[in-house]
């Protein structure tokens, strides 16, 4: 752990303390059996910490039945993404491979050495042995379909492999770019949602409504896509939508520069608005899974996705770096999203960052303040704000004298003001009274004085001056 | 906008139709109704629109409503009636109760087959408690937050109850926090916050959520309530499924953070407040009563009052899955392009304004 790091969590304590407290007093909901797994599993499980730093232990923590083959189901796609991100591999070798990936799962003992070495999963296919031998043994409605997810993203992968234009150019409009997150993180949804229908850990309903389960995929995808603007231009691609960022600048790779930041903001901003349109339909989805450890597999990754995308937020960081949420952060939200209802205010926490950084400087101001709303409305139909029993006294109080506590306070500073206004008002004649007499000639110099000595009265009545008047 | 196959209608009187709510469905019915005969009866008539016939008649005169019913002979009966806010309690009495009465009597009498009232959503608002997501399941408001809201839902009470009653079929349609062309009071009064330079100013945390709803979905909604109680059989037994009878929360269905609301009106005058000072809701009450005092003393309508500062600090939003299911409303307008649209009205007629100086 860097300097840098130790000296965050040291001015974020609630972070520290949510890093030990995962690490140290974390119980899983379930844990392997290691001793009663094969080699072969053993190494696929391996391959899942390898490859899946992230994930992997929430996908170990699923329940029993779900465990392997959610493992292996990641590690397949994880396969094909790694043949399909290869560009040492020419297109005549990729295409039917990938196209023909779900066969490969029924060859015993098939890998692949053909990836360049810079490919980091490369060691994967190497010994995919593991994962097909393991695949055999998993029950014959899972492996259909992990095999039918798998045929559809091979085709889908092939195609984009195809695609000079979408190579050279990227996405062009935004149907576009929710086909291209369908393909590659929505149909990974679908394939989850069965596996999670088929062993009875969540509402059947969910199948009959595809786009819960593509937005819940989309939501990840989009989110990531938009954090990793800069790796990926690095990197010569391109997945923001052109329909998005003509609005706002000609040319994509000079979002990051100083005199474009307002239209990068804007830009940003855009996406970020795209992406929060699926907010709802994911915690629908969510509201439909009936088991813990699949609640927890399904909500960590979208609660971090929201924080991700509260931090990417008109954040210009995006355009000059990978931006992350903290480690401590994200144990946070590990610990918190145990239920539906912590879910949502999670959402709702971040959605209140996203809103605090809105401006009416965005063209999209309205439209992400009524997205937002839209969402804190749904949250409202499944978790409706309690009347509180102060309402009630309220009311009651209302019944009673026709006037709300608030009216009556309000009359009270009423009073308080009028009452303020009159002592001014004196005030004022007195002044502009004794002002009046001053200019007319009182003496109030001599009056003072005499009242300092103790004076109160006139001069009193002097018997001899007056009789000295009588001689006269 | 999907083309589809229209319910017929023969013909409609609207009631208050040169007024800001009505003058828009008399608009809509134009377009989407180009078969039916437009008739508008109003106190006084103003916005003319050709092809269509205007009718002067009271209300609250039982001889002048039966006139125009028997010379008209209508179909179909909306009433949007609404006395400017700001009258005393005897008119919000005359025209909201005597003259609802009235209408509704006749209309039934004169054998109108469907009556489509103009509500509030304020009906079920008592003045103090916030309105969250709100559904007609909540109660009518009592007491009510002031005499025009009361008059308002005994109104909707009695047509209501005057469901079928002679073979009429009644709805009414409760309206949130309406703006668009033709209004006069909520743009105007943001506009005003604009031109005395306080839009820096913003009272409570902006957390709350308010539905305003652009004016032609209104109009819109009264034409599917139209449409639907139409196609109603008269033998069609009453139910929890068949629309009649109801009453319905109509907003745009995108409630939105207050402050942000106004901010886009500003911004789309090219206006941005380089900065917020924010007041506790605490704070703007006793300067609301502060202004109040001072206005009352000068015999002037305060700019600012303890109702529009609490008016800016309360949650009001609504569930309208109802009439989405029921009526088969969806809003014809987003939020924003109607505050655009709505602008780009005020320019116009701001523009008309100093022509008429010019001449």
């Amino acid at each position: 752990m860097k300097t840098s790091d130790i000296l965050y969590l040291l001015a974020h304590p609630n972070q520290l303390r949510a890093i030990i407290q995962w690490k140290v007093w974390h119980n899983p909901l379930h844990q392997r059996k290691i001793e009663n797994e094969s080699l072969t599993l053993r190494r696929c499980f391996e391959f899942l910490d390898l490859t899946s730093r992230s994930f992997s232990a929430v996908i170990q923590e699923l329940c029993p039945e779900l465990c392997v083959s959610v493992t292996l189901f990641y590690l397949i796609l994880r396969g094909l993404d790694t043949i399909e991100d290869d560009m040492t591999i020419p297109l005549e070798i990729k295409e039917p491979l990938l196209r023909s990936f779900d066969k490969v799962l029924d060859k015993e003992g098939w890998t692949f050495d053909g990836n360049g070495p810079k490919e980091k999963d490369k060691q994967l296919l190497v010994e995919f042995s593991n994962v097909i031998t393991e695949f055999a043994l998993l029950s014959e409605s899972h492996r259909a379909i992990i095999k039918d997810i798998t045929k559809k993203m091979g085709n889908g992968m092939a195609d984009y492999a195809n695609n000079a234009e979408h190579n050279v150019n990227g996405v062009n409009t935004i149907a576009d770019y929710d086909l291209y997150c369908h393909y590659v993180a929505g149909l990974v949804g679908d394939g989850l949602t069965r596996l999670f229908v088929d062993t009875g850990k969540a509402n059947p309903a969910l199948l009959e409504r595809p786009h819960l389960i593509n937005s819940m995929g989309l939501f990840l995808q989009k989110t990531n896509i938009i954090r990793d603007y800069r790796e990926d231009l690095d990197d010569k691609r391109r997945f923001w939508p052109k329909e998005i960022w003509t609005k706002h600048i000609e040319k994509y790779e000079e979002l990051h520069l100083p005199e474009n930041e307002e239209a990068a903001l804007n830009c940003i901003s855009e996406m970020c608005l795209n992406s929060l349109q699926h907010v709802d339909e994911c915690l629908f989805y969510l509201a439909g899974i009936k088991d813990q450890s699949v609640f927890n597999f399904t909500a960590i990754p979208q609660v971090m996705a929201i924080a991700t995308l509260a931090l990417v937020f008109r954040n210009k960081d995006v355009f000059h770096k990978n931006v992350k949420i903290p480690k401590g952060e994200a144990c946070e939200l590990m610990i918190e999203a145990g239920n539906l209802r912590s879910t949502c205010d999670i959402f709702r926490k971040y959605m209140k960052i996203i809103h605090k950084k809105n401006t009416p400087k965005d063209p999209n101001f309205l439209n992400i303040s009524v997205t937002i709303g839209k969402v804190e409305q749904f949250i409202e139909t499944i978790f409706p704000t309690a009347v509180e029993p102060r309402v009630v006294a309220q009311r009651a109080q209302m019944r009673a004298t026709g006037e709300t506590p608030e009216q009556a306070a309000a009359a009270k500073k009423e009073m308080m003001f009028l009452i303020c206004a009159i002592v001014a008002t004196l005030s004022v004649i007195s002044g502009v009274m004794i002002f009046a007499a001053w200019l007319m000639g009182a003496r109030f110099d001599i009056a003072f004085q005499e009242l300092r000595k103790g004076n109160f009265g006139p001069p009193g009545y002097n018997p001899v001056a007056d009789a000295r008047h009588g001689e006269l | 906008m999907t083309s589809r196959k229209r319910q017929h209608l023969n013909n409609a009187l609207i009631v208050g139709g040169c007024g800001f709510l009505g003058q828009h469905i008399v608009t809509l019915l134009q377009e989407h109704h180009p078969e039916c005969d437009i008739f508008v009866m109003d106190l006084r008539l103003s916005n003319t629109l050709p092809g269509v016939t205007y009718l002067e008649g009271d209300v609250t005169s039982r001889e002048s409503v039966d006139s125009i019913l028997n010379k008209v002979k209508p179909e179909v009966v909306i009433d949007t009636v609404s006395p400017v806010h700001g009258l005393g309690e005897a008119i919000y009495y005359k025209v909201n109760v005597d003259g609802t009465k009235v209408l509704l009597e006749a209309s039934s009498d004169a054998g109108v087959k469907v009556f489509v009232f103009t509500s509030s959503a304020s009906v079920v608002f008592d003045g103090a408690s916030d309105l969250i997501n709100v559904n007609e399941s909540a109660p009518i408001a009592s007491p009510a937050m002031d005499p025009y809201t009361e008059t308002k839902a005994i109104g909707e009470k009695m047509v209501l109850e005057a469901n079928r009653k002679g073979g009429m079929f009644t709805i009414a349609l409760r309206l949130s926090g309406l703006f668009g062309p033709g209004d006069r009071q909520l743009i105007p009064g943001m506009l005003g916050v604009l031109a005395r330079g306080q839009t820096k100013f913003q009272i409570g945390n902006n957390e709350n959520l308010f539905d305003f709803t652009y004016i032609v979905n209104a109009a819109w909604a009264h034409i599917l309530a139209t449409e639907k109680l139409i196609a109603l059989s008269p033998h069609t037994p009453k139910t929890l499924e068949t629309p009649d009878g109801e009453t319905y929360f109509i907003t745009n269905g995108e409630p939105c953070y207050f402050w942000d609301f106004p901010r886009t009106i500003w911004a789309i005058r090219g206006h941005i407040a380089p900065f917020h000072i924010v007041m506790p809701a605490a704070v703007g009450i006793a300067m609301g009563g502060a202004a109040e005092l001072f206005a009352w003393l000068l015999n002037r309508e305060p700019g600012l009052s303890r109702f529009r500062v609490r008016f800016s600090c309360w949650n009001r939003y609504f569930d309208i899955r109802k009439a989405k299911q029921m009526l088969g409303y969806q809003p014809l307008v987003k939020l924003h392009d109607g505050l655009v649209e709505t602008l780009k009205w005020f320019n116009e007629q701001e523009a008309m304004e100093v022509a008429k100086k010019g001449q």
